[in-house]
């Protein structure tokens, strides 16, 4: 068979050809033998790829169904009789039961990681209106209106960067996932408030900290934190910070220090 | 979970092709390989004949010749049945067969030998394309069973262009139609037809 007609049968199959190339080729199918049979081969070795791909997909499909269920299934009705060590009905609960314990605290381990806690951990925080407020500032107006960029920029152009900006600052980095800005921001008012003796937004800044430990994936130093504010039962984020597991933290730990 | 509509609607979309053939080994293998078991059949027969039935069912599902005639059950269970007597046949093992045939009638009635006729050519196929090599193999697939554009498939493939796409897409299936009008089965197959 010649090379065009070859390049053109497989066009045809494509069907990229314009319409009078694709019935004359259609013709040509029907008239001529030998293309007919070059035709026929084309078709089987398409039909060759999809049977061959939904083989593949099958066989993989069934190497994972495989893998998850008991290997007994199939074996039980083998007809070479298994040799089947007997217990008696408490000891199956108790093993049933410790295969529960190990089954849940192997999915536990697995699942436990930085992402999934700090996503349960995290509130987004809510700025209040100050008690005689006048007048809302651009930064706040940009904060209820979530744009990070804009708060950052204006408390950028502050030129006294009292407690609260800096928070503002810090949580708009944290929701743009700049991890280390925004702890860098928190550490400045925890570090404002032990120079002054004072605790403004004190609270708010260790919690959010700690967020952004575990965010940055300083995880060692983030379980720390969350486990000062646990422990501190008159911090604001105390119920917050509880709602963390406390086998989350110590597996969260475990894991950072491998 | 799927209704036997819904499941059809899957697998000729192919965008939950996963799902769907999972959801077919949830259903339908152990009443499925179990038949094969109790018919002289060993668990790896079982489970390859099974295996062989889902594919069956999916190549006719996309292909368009399975209409909802019998619940997805029913037609599963009469190709595994059809596969599995084609199995015993060509294992020469005349006693077992009888005695498959006397227990298989309560599972369906159901005649799908048509379906599977071409048996010996489809695992043909399989081995034709295990020949052609990895890269070809993939960029056919791509083209052929997944549907992707020229466009599609450079970023899949480490290929610079649609142009360079193309120009391997045609060499490789006339690598691929070369091997198969090579393989004696299959030519066959085609030589029967011609006459």
């Amino acid at each position: 068979m010649e090379d065009r007609n070859e390049h053109l049968l497989i066009n045809y199959l494509d069907r990229t050809l314009e319409e009078r190339e694709m019935r004359e080729m259609e013709a040509l199918i029907n008239s001529d033998p030998e293309t007919r049979k070059q035709w026929q081969f084309l078709q089987l070795a398409v039909d060759a790829v999809e049977y061959s791909a939904i083989y593949d997909q099958v066989a993989s499909v069934r190497e994972n169904f495989r893998n998850i269920q008991p290997v007994e299934v199939l074996q039980a009705s083998n007809r070479r009789p298994a040799r089947i060590f007997r217990m008696s009905r408490a000891l199956r609960v108790a093993a049933a039961v410790l295969l529960l314990m190990v089954g849940a605290g192997a999915y536990k381990f697995f699942t436990v990681n930085a992402t999934r806690v700090y996503e349960q951990a995290f509130i987004g925080y809510t700025l209040q209106t100050d008690r005689g407020q006048a007048t809302i500032t651009e930064t706040e107006k940009a904060y209820r209106l979530q744009n990070w960029n804009a708060v950052i920029a204006t408390i950028d152009q502050l030129s006294l960067k009292d407690n609260k900006a800096l928070f503002l600052s810090g949580m708009a980095n944290l929701q743009l996932k700049q991890y280390a800005e925004a702890g860098m921001l928190f550490e400045q008012v925890l570090q404002n408030n032990k120079q002054a003796g004072d605790d403004l937004y004190h609270d708010e800044a260790q919690y959010y900290l700690a967020l952004s430990e575990l965010g940055g994936n300083n995880t060692q130093q983030a379980v720390k934190l969350f486990q000062q504010i646990r422990a501190d039962k008159g911090h604001k984020y105390h119920t917050q910070a509880g709602k963390i597991g406390d086998l989350d933290l110590k597996i969260l730990k475990f894991k950072a220090s491998r | 979970m799927y209704s036997d509509a819904e499941l059809i609607a899957a697998i000729g979309r192919g965008d939950q092709m996963n799902n769907a053939i999972f959801y077919i080994y949830e259903q339908y293998s152990s009443t499925i390989q179990s038949y094969i078991l109790a018919n002289s059949g060993t668990p790896p027969d079982a489970e390859d004949i099974f295996q062989e039935t889902v594919i069956t069912f999916i190549d006719l599902v996309k292909k368009d010749k399975f209409r909802g005639e019998a619940s997805v059950k029913t037609f599963l269970a009469a190709i595994a049945r059809n596969l599995w007597l084609n199995e015993l046949k060509k294992r020469q093992r005349s006693e077992v067969r009888e005695k498959a045939f006397e227990t298989s009638r309560d599972l369906t009635e159901m005649d799908v030998s048509e379906y599977i006729a071409d048996r010996e050519v489809k695992q043909q196929f399989v081995e034709v394309l295990s020949k052609l090599g990895e890269p070809c193999k993939k960029l056919l697939t791509l083209f052929y069973y997944e549907n992707l554009s020229m466009k599609d498939i450079t970023h899949h493939l480490p290929y610079e262009n649609e142009q360079v796409v193309r120009n391997k897409k045609y060499k490789c299936l006339q690598s691929l139609t070369e091997l198969v009008k090579q393989n004696p089965v299959i030519a066959k197959l085609v030589n029967k037809q011609s006459d």
